[in-house]
């Protein structure tokens, strides 16, 4: 994995922390516990993890040539807070601050943790942990949360050596096939698709188009899930369409975001996926490496009130499939920081109606007497960012759904109505036998 | 219904178009299977031996023996 205490960020590092300059880009957990908790025992194992993951204590600093991931050696901890419960929805406001909170690039670490807890004795707890996403991926944080729970279950402490090496960015390991003459072809032949896609997308939807958000703005989230029995349901019925479950859930997402904010007619739609890279670089990434390795592909598809779930979910399996296949993915990582200076400069286009990301299903084990009983994800958005986000996943048997809206887009009333027709809509297009 | 190993290295074969099937192949790593391929190779599987796979499965299943062990244990 080479034995750098410094390196460049990647391409898609580099637009991660170009977009970060905008607003906050961070990726944002909350961990629901139920148990007897030592503080000490989980800030003892912040420390190990950032003994063992070189990222944990990394800053980003400038320099002529370009942006560098740069060790802390004064290995500065994880900042740590803890607040006192006021009220039952405390995470999310600690979720909401955290979402909106920099972080100083060149103050390593790009981390920081602040626990939600009833006080001494209480046996409810929620850790809020935000990173700058140039650090983490969603496979990133949950190593990180596995181990955090397994250290703080053996007291936090450890003898481990502080690693000095800087995990590799995406762009040094690309398959051959992305190298080269091969990458050439491929990146011209991306661009003058993205160009032709971009024209035709302001031009079917001119007027009508979402605006990028003026004025100030707050990030608000909201929570909600399919009981168990709807989980396994829709799950076996994506299966039986042969869609995944991402698409079908995006498929939910654009149209019920299109019902309640524009008007009937055919429409083009943006949506965003979010591939793994990790798997498929040469060689490949394992999971337990806390980096950042993804991309996002911007995709389009048409759809009118009436538009079938099922039929739109096809549409979208099989578009994100072909662009998988074709390696957009690796492509779209090395134009990023240009797709994103081009948004910045022009502000006439949202990069898209929805974002989502599913993770599959994410299990955490107890650790001692300590339980996760929660999960949830969010990642900052801005207002050139997509109308409404989630981040969704299986955990204990149920799929969580962690949207995340601008209130200068729309107020929570609205967030909540798109969310509560999701829900409605997923449910009954799962009950129908095929 | 006992279920060999080799049923399953030669239904993922298939399905993956590949040549050559080792058990210790990760599907993703070795086999180049993105999501839409797992996707079908799953409901291949479960349409083949009869067995439900759910998304915990899937979490867990990283290469063809985890997913031969897991079919022999479901039929």
């Amino acid at each position: 994995m080479g034995s750098r205490e410094s390196r460049p960020l990647g391409d898609f590092e580099r637009t991660q922390q170009l977009t970060s300059e905008v607003h906050p880009f961070n990726l944002v957990i909350c961990l629901g516990l139920a148990g007897k908790l030592d503080e000490r025992s989980l800030t003892g194992a912040l420390e190990v993890l950032q003994r063992r993951h070189a990222l944990l204590r990394s800053r980003i600093a400038g320099g002529r040539h370009g942006p560098r991931f740069e060790l802390d050696d004064d290995r500065t901890p994880v900042p740590w807070r803890r607040v006192d419960r006021d009220g039952r929805d405390r995470w999310e406001l600690e979720v909401e601050s955290e979402l909106e909170r920099p972080f100083e690039p060149e103050a390593a670490p790009l981390a920081r943790a602040c626990l939600v807890s009833d006080g001494d004795g209480g046996e409810r707890h929620e850790i809020v942990l935000a990173f700058h996403h140039a650090i983490v991926d969603a496979v990133a944080v949950t190593t990180v949360l596995r181990s955090l729970l397994d250290l703080a279950a053996s007291g936090g402490r450890s003898t481990e050596s502080w690693s000095s090496v800087l995990p590799r960015a995406a762009d040094e390991s690309l398959p051959a096939s992305h190298r080269g003459l091969g990458a050439r072809w491929s990146s011209g032949s991306f661009l003058a698709r993205q160009m032709v896609d971009e024209l035709g997308y302001r031009w079917r939807t001119r007027g009508v188009r979402a605006r990028s958000a003026i004025g100030p703005f707050r990030c608000r989230v909201l929570s909600w899930s399919l009981d168990e029995s709807e989980t396994t349901r829709l799950v076996r019925t994506t299966r039986r369409r042969r869609v995944s479950v991402w698409s079908a859930l995006n498929a939910a997402m654009l149209l019920c975001v299109a019902r309640r904010r524009y008007s009937s007619g055919p429409l083009p739609h943006r949506y965003l996926a979010f591939p793994l890279l990790r798997p498929y670089l040469d060689p490949p990434v394992p999971d337990d490496v806390v980096a950042s390795y993804f991309s996002i592909l911007r995709l389009m598809v048409t759809l009118d009130h009436d538009t079938d779930l099922w039929q739109l979910a096809r549409a979208i399996h099989d578009q994100s499939d072909r662009a998988a296949k074709g390696g957009e993915q690796f492509v779209s990582s090395r134009w990023g920081e240009m797709s994103m200076k081009t948004l910045l400069s022009q502000r006439v286009t949202r990069m898209s109606t929805i974002a989502l990301n599913y993770s599959g299903a994410v299990e955490l084990a107890a650790a001692g007497d300590l339980v996760a009983e929660s999960l949830h994800a969010f990642v900052s958005n801005f207002p050139l960012g997509p109308e409404y986000t989630a981040q969704a996943r299986v955990f204990r048997r149920r799929l969580w759904f962690d949207v995340l809206y601008l209130d200068s887009d729309m107020d929570e009333p609205e967030a909540r109505a798109i969310s509560d027709d999701m829900g409605e809509l997923l449910g009954q297009a799962s009950r129908v036998t095929t | 219904m006992a279920v060999t190993v080799e049923e399953v290295v030669e239904l993922v074969r298939l399905q993956l178009g590949r040549g050559i099937v080792r058990r210790s192949d990760r599907l993703m790593e070795d086999l180049g299977a993105d999501s839409a391929d797992i996707l079908n190779l799953i409901v291949a599987v479960e349409d083949r031996f009869g067995i439900s796979i759910d998304e915990e499965d899937l979490a867990r299943l990283a290469t063809v023996d985890e997913l031969a062990r897991l079919v022999a244990a479901r039929v």
